[in-house]
């Protein structure tokens, strides 16, 4: 694999930039880590949810009596068994809900409103009992007409899933009720005047359908119903204290009645935010008596959980025959699934984002569909957005004849340029200096394979912007006799956080890594954290680790005044993991304070709870190149660079990692994944041989530039690193695509389906 | 004066007007010196006595979290945004 990193300045840094060894490596690679559907209790039931098998029903009635009476089956449940709470907001990330409308996902009430949807569940002895029964209840259905297709469903006159739902239309409720749950605006400068200048103008509509985060744990909670009224869940999620928060208002009890220890997870991507089985199983083990565990297999992960939306993107764009861009406009309609809040607006926000561009109009439509309600999916929203904004974009320097590097540069953003909601950016970003790092880069240096007669050769290239989310962080840590520093911080690891998390409070401290043992507690254990996403832990963690490392320091500069009998007014320096008081020789290592701590007070603990103002943009630029074989339609990825602005990478291989991640998935969205439904509503392709993800055969490795741009506002330059990966290549390998074959395709997946029924018509 | 920068959806409420000088030491107090240029501003972004939910506010290009309670000073821009989480 070829990695550079191009650092903007020398750092003295021991810990941070090396690659040591992740803790919790043994366990993971062993088969020995806990994982949500490992966990087992004395007494353990097990439970199932029976789904509709209609994409729009009315339920006119559920009858579960025959389930109840079977031996084996211990509680039997429906929404009736479930509060109905109010329409405040909920915490699921980007894709937003209300509590309303979560309690209605978790479990359908009136109405099924895609097919998934949980209708009823069973806690059974065993799980053929739990199968048995869920066979023996009986549902009443009324079925009723599927909206299915963006367009259709945006019609006045189009069936409505809920018959309550007004648009929000730039911030009035309208009167009639419709599938449209929210039109929202962003608008900079005067876009006709914008337009009116132009010597050029690129207009084109670009469609992706729903795909899938599709990480490889499925979802897996265990909950008990203590008779002390108590609710601990075991559960594989991103955010522990959101589902506990989430959880208590579902249920109706106070969220100190719930505990959720969360399990080490097997990926997330946006998908582990909100809850679907926990209240479930915590409903089941109430009325059994019994702790309930329930997990969702890969097709009800697929018809069920939460997918990122389909999307139509209609883009105008219009420049100066030099390549100012001088205007831009932006139609985004995404489907949010059964319930209203995809994360349109962060498409619309990000879209145009690395740009100086002085006039924007960006309207955007979320739209209720007869599909699962979508979730966050890694840097949510912006993939399809930025995959119309960089289509077009490319276009736009075909049109001109211009390098599409050069036209990127040309309207590069900078420090004061104002994105689309008119906030400017404040501190330095990576953007100009992605792009000259793939101008710079071998692969783009070096010229394409030539093509021959069946095999077309194709390079493109696209930026990606996510402005990641800071949010809030806390933790704590003991120093032990031995020298060695417990870490206890909340988010659950899924990038490699124990490990950055630790090298980043060892370097606070000047101590080895090695001396750090972190460990991701229960809401019960430490302070509140959000979610374990938005690129945020190492970010965010990570300056809550340096502030608690401040604290452990502060105080054992304390600890040796008093071994030293010194006067408060004595100088006492902290440096390297050194203690040196005034007089000459006067020191102490780490390790030798740390083993008279008893002697001097008792157990040095550092705390601390951050909530950063100032979150560091994320830039990433890639270039693909690509082979089209124009008789079978495969596309073959031949070689892949991705440059990002890191800010610092605390741990590089995690990094790069991240990165290769995320392109791995973007090339899928662009080549392969989609949600294939028929007339009715029905997923046709639910489960992962038939929805076709990329596996390490179909990808080269994928080379990676860590630009590192310091964000000034962390301790150590840091930038969120995790999401914005997945934006480029959408855009990347549709415009090499174009390049190959000299046909703009503007409709993801480009499948060999696609390509041949395009080629061929 | 801080600069409230107005969102598209609530230029009706402030007859056309982007940007919107008022004068205020909080987030809180800004937009309740608004309502004499924008009735009805303050109950659509904070029906509650609280900021939406939905909502966050940045004042200068910071993301705080005090919601009616982030300080503002005389030169400062405050700018009402959705709030951002991520996957």
């Amino acid at each position: 694999m070829v990695t550079t990193t191009r650092p903007s300045e020398k750092t003295t840094h021991k810990v941070i930039g090396t690659r040591p060894i992740r803790p919790d490596g043994v366990d993971k690679v062993t088969g020995r880590a806990i994982y949500g559907a490992d966990v087992t209790l004395p007494g353990l039931l097990i439970g199932k949810v029976l789904r509709s098998p209609f994409a729009h029903a009315r339920i006119r009635n559920i009858d579960t009596g025959a389930a109840e009476r079977l031996p084996g089956v211990r509680a039997v449940i429906t929404a009736a068994d479930l509060p109905d709470p109010d329409k405040g907001m909920a915490d699921v990330g980007e894709a937003s809900a209300t509590y309303r409308d979560l309690s209605h996902n978790v479990m359908a009430r009136d109405k099924a409103l895609y097919q998934g949807h949980a209708v009823a569940a069973v806690a059974a002895e065993s799980a053929s009992i739990a199968e048995q029964a869920l066979a023996l209840i009986t549902v009443d259905y009324e079925p009723l007409p599927p909206v299915l297709d963006l367009v259709e469903a945006m019609k006045d006159d189009a069936p409505l899933l809920h018959e309550d739902l007004r648009t929000n239309e730039l911030g009035t409720l309208s009167d009639k009720p419709s599938n449209i749950a929210a039109h929202a605006r962003f608008l900079k400068g005067d876009p006709a005047a914008g337009f009116a200048e132009a010597d050029v103008i690129v207009e084109r509509t670009y469609t992706t359908t729903m795909v899938h985060q599709g990480y490889i744990e499925p979802h897996a909670s265990t909950a008990y119903w203590n008779a002390d009224g108590k609710i601990t869940i075991w559960t594989t999620t991103q955010a522990p204290f959101a589902i506990r928060d989430n959880v208590a208002v579902l249920l109706n009890v106070p969220v100190s009645r719930v505990k959720v220890i969360p399990t080490e997870i097997g990926g997330g991507f946006g998908g582990k935010l909100p809850p679907y089985v926990e209240p479930l199983a915590a409903v089941l083990s109430r009325k059994s008596g019994a702790p309930v565990k329930m997990t969702m297999s890969r097709t009800e992960e697929l018809q069920a959980s939460g997918p990122t939306s389909g999307s139509r993107t209609h883009v105008k764009i219009g420049a100066k025959r030099d390549g100012t861009i001088v205007a831009v406009e932006a139609s985004l309609a995404y489907e949010a699934g059964a319930f209203p809040g995809s994360s349109v607006r962060f498409g619309s926000l990000c879209m145009f984002a690395p740009y100086d561009i002085p006039n924007m109009q960006l309207d955007s439509y979320d739209v209720v569909v007869n599909k699962p309600k979508v979730a966050a999916y890694r840097a949510p929203g912006s993939p399809a957005a930025m995959f119309a904004s960089e289509s077009a974009l490319d276009e736009l320097a075909e049109r001109l004849g211009m390098d599409p590097i050069e036209l990127r540069l040309k309207n590069s953003a900078k420090v004061g340029t104002r994105m689309a909601n008119n906030i400017p950016f404040q501190h330095p970003v990576g953007n100009v200096k992605v792009l000259e790092a793939i101008r710079e880069s071998d692969h783009w240096r070096s010229p394409l394979p030539e093509s021959t007669e069946t095999r077309k050769i194709g390079r493109g290239l696209a930026m990606g912007f996510w402005p990641n989310a800071p949010l809030k962080s806390s933790c704590f840590a003991t120093v032990n006799p031995d020298g060695s520093v417990t870490l206890v911080e909340g988010n659950p690891d899924i990038g490699g956080t124990r490990a950055s998390l630790a090298m980043q409070l060892a370097e606070t401290l000047g101590i080895p890594y090695e001396k750090v043992i972190p460990q991701v507690a229960d809401t019960e254990t430490v302070g509140y954290n959000d979610a374990t996403g938005g690129s945020r832990t190492t970010f965010t963690g990570g300056i809550a680790v340096y502030e608690l490392g401040q604290d452990i320091k502060q105080q054992l500069i304390e600890r040796a005044r008093i071994l030293w009998q010194l006067n408060p007014e004595d100088a006492i320096v902290y440096e390297d993991g050194t203690i040196r008081g005034p007089k000459e020789g006067q020191q102490l290592s780490f390790d030798q304070l740390a083993a008279q701590l008893f002697k001097t007070g008792g157990p040095v603990v550092g705390r601390a709870s951050v909530s950063p103002k100032h979150v560091g943009f994320a830039f990433g630029c890639h270039v693909v190149d690509l082979a089209v074989d124009i008789e079978t339609g495969k596309v073959e990825i031949l070689r892949y660079t991705a440059a990002q602005d890191v800010g610092k990478a605390v741990h590089p291989s995690y990094v790069e990692g991240q990165i290769q991640g995320g392109v791995a998935q973007g090339i899928g969205w662009a080549l392969n994944e989609e949600y294939v439904y028929d007339e009715q509503g029905r997923l046709v392709n639910a489960s992962f041989l038939d929805y076709r993800m990329p596996t390490s055969l179909d990808l080269p490795m994928i080379e990676t530039i860590l630009v590192e741009e310091p964000h000034p506002p962390h301790p150590f330059g840091v930038r969120g690193v995790g999401e914005v990966p997945i934006v480029p290549p959408l855009a990347a390998v549709a415009n090499a695509i174009s390049h190959a074959l000299g046909h703009r395709f503007t409709d993801l997946p480009i499948s060999p389906r696609r390509i041949i029924e395009t080629l061929y018509p | 004066m801080a600069t409230v920068w107005i969102p598209a959806q609530l230029l009706t409420e402030c007859g056309g007007r982007r940007q919107i000088e008022a004068p205020g030491r909080t987030v809180g107090e800004v937009l309740r010196n608004l309502e004499r240029d924008c009735p009805g501003l303050l109950a659509r972004l904070a029906p509650n006595g609280e900021l939406a939910p939905d909502l966050a506010v940045s004042v200068d290009g910071a993301i705080g979290t005090l919601g009616l309670l982030e300080p503002v000073e005389p030169t400062s821009e405050v700018f009402l945004v959705p709030a951002l989480q991520g996957g």
